[in-house]
């Protein structure tokens, strides 16, 4: 009876033990993976804003308040050290997303200001910065959405059982996630203009 | 049926049924299933039209490996393109796997927007400005004046020429002989997986153990090392039989046309248009 017992208990401690630990260890290097593909095009965003800086400026010169506010956003980005350590501060985290935030809304600025000048708009340099700018912006997107995802499943499985207690034993908590920035300017409807083509989206 | 046996059917029934539940909540415009290199669902291309440029593009991909698909879309509302044709090349997975070299080219007729959506491989050799002026240069005008045909032809090859500069691209085919068009039951198999092997697997095993423990203490020590035998062998029928009940439901809907995706991933790069 007690070969028995002590069989039956090594029977089931892989099957308890095995679908917590492993998950956690796989989930957690999925969101790292996924962090530093945000921080990637976050700062591939952040390099090109001098060359899109001084294109404006040749056209627009005297547009100084908006210039100087891409460029001071910019360099704000610049101080935040974005290392792998910032997804266990939630605080630090939510500076950093602040702080990207401010940047989105200068460039979306600069963008609105710039529909004044169909020279500057015209000018071939700044079409391929806008296509690069546009592009960087959806890639920041899918790295966010993935990033996301991984920081939900390995949440998920933080806070399930069994692997809660897993979790719980070897000090696993729950990830920060990236929230809905300017919920006010969300809700506010889009202003509907049939005179220009479709802006890139501001609300990130 | 014993209780515990009726609980497990209920929670493989509910299991089954919420994926099913919730997708009838969405209301996004589904992913075609990847036949072909040219996917039209606006019926704009005649059947010839179609046939030249899914010849332009097998030639391509025998020749150099990357693999460009093609598809037109009445509309991708709500989404907006961008997200429509992530969501489509993250199923078709066009490309060779580890390469990443896909190209789509979308095409949303009613929404009049097209979107050239370009795998990690290609990033370098078409990058964003460069599929950027393809739309402005090439594809918009054309498709000002309704010539489709003719936009998506001068579109295509101008996105070949770019890809043919790549230096890494090798003749390494995209995928072998043995059918590998499983993406689509591969996505309806992904979530029958975990439960599968975490829960019922394990709950099999609680179950023979506790039917083989009680049985046990009702007979005689004496003979049970053949029984427990045979009751294990009964145990791996029934797991085994419930595993390959979930797996023989996916292995159709795949071996079919001629073109599948080689495993290529995307990051979200290219650029759109409208016209």
């Amino acid at each position: 009876m007690r070969k028995r017992a002590i069989l039956l208990f090594l029977f089931f401690l892989p099957a308890i033990s095995g679908c917590g630990y492993n998950t956690l260890q796989q989930q957690d290097e999925q969101i790292k993976a996924a962090w530093g593909e945000v921080v990637n095009q976050y700062q591939r965003r952040a390099d090109l804003i001098p060359n899109l800086v001084n294109t404006v400026k040749g056209y627009a010169a005297h547009e100084k308040d908006v210039l100087t506010q891409v460029t001071e956003a910019r360099s704000k980005v610049g101080t935040i050290q974005a290392t792998p350590q910032l997804l266990n501060d939630p605080q630090a985290f939510a500076k950093f997303q602040a702080a990207q935030g401010e940047l989105s809304s200068a460039l979306s600025r600069l963008l609105v200001v710039i529909e004044n000048y169909p020279n500057l708009k015209a000018d071939a340099n700044f079409r391929d910065l806008q296509a690069q700018l546009e592009g960087t912006e959806n890639r920041i997107t899918v790295a966010r959405n993935r990033y996301i995802k991984s920081v939900q499943d390995f949440n998920v499985t933080v806070r399930s059982i069994p692997s809660n207690v897993t979790a719980w034993a070897f000090g696993y908590q729950v990830k920060p996630n990236f929230t809905v920035e300017n919920e006010r300017e969300i809700a506010k409807a889009p202003a509907v203009d049939f005179g220009t083509p479709a802006k890139p989206q501001a609300n990130r | 049926m014993t209780a515990l046996s009726r609980l497990l059917l209920a929670f493989v029934v509910w299991w089954l049924l919420t994926p099913a539940a919730l997708s009838a909540v969405e209301k996004e415009q589904p992913v075609p299933s990847l036949k072909s290199r040219v996917t039209d669902l606006t019926n704009t291309l005649s059947s010839s039209q179609q046939a030249q440029i899914e010849q332009m593009l097998q030639a391509f991909e025998q020749r150099r490996g990357s693999q460009i698909a093609v598809l037109l879309v009445p509309t991708t509302k709500p989404e907006t393109i961008e997200q429509y044709s992530l969501r489509v090349v993250e199923q078709w997975k066009l490309g060779r796997k580890g390469m990443d070299d896909g190209v789509l080219l979308l095409i949303a007729k009613q929404d009049r927007r097209v979107r050239i959506e370009v795998g990690y491989g290609l990033e370098g050799i078409l990058p964003d400005a460069r599929a950027k002026q393809i739309i402005s240069n090439t594809l918009t005008p054309r498709f000002k004046r309704g010539a489709f045909y003719e936009g998506i032809q001068a579109g295509i090859q101008q996105i070949l020429e770019a890809v043919e500069q790549e230096p890494t691209a090798t003749t390494k085919p995209a995928r072998k002989d043995a059918p590998q068009g499983v993406t689509d039951s591969r996505v309806w198999i992904a979530p029958l997986i975990l439960p599968i092997f975490s829960i019922l697997f394990p709950l099999g095993l609680l179950l023979a153990m506790a039917v083989s423990i009680w049985r046990e203490s009702r007979t005689p020590i004496r003979g049970a090392s053949t029984r427990r035998r045979s009751r294990q062998n009964d145990d791996d029928d029934r797991s085994s039989s419930w595993s390959s009940g979930g797996w023989s439901g996916g292995g159709f809907g795949g071996g079919g046309g001629g073109f599948s995706g080689g495993g290529g991933s995307f990051g979200g790069g290219g650029a759109s248009g409208s016209w």
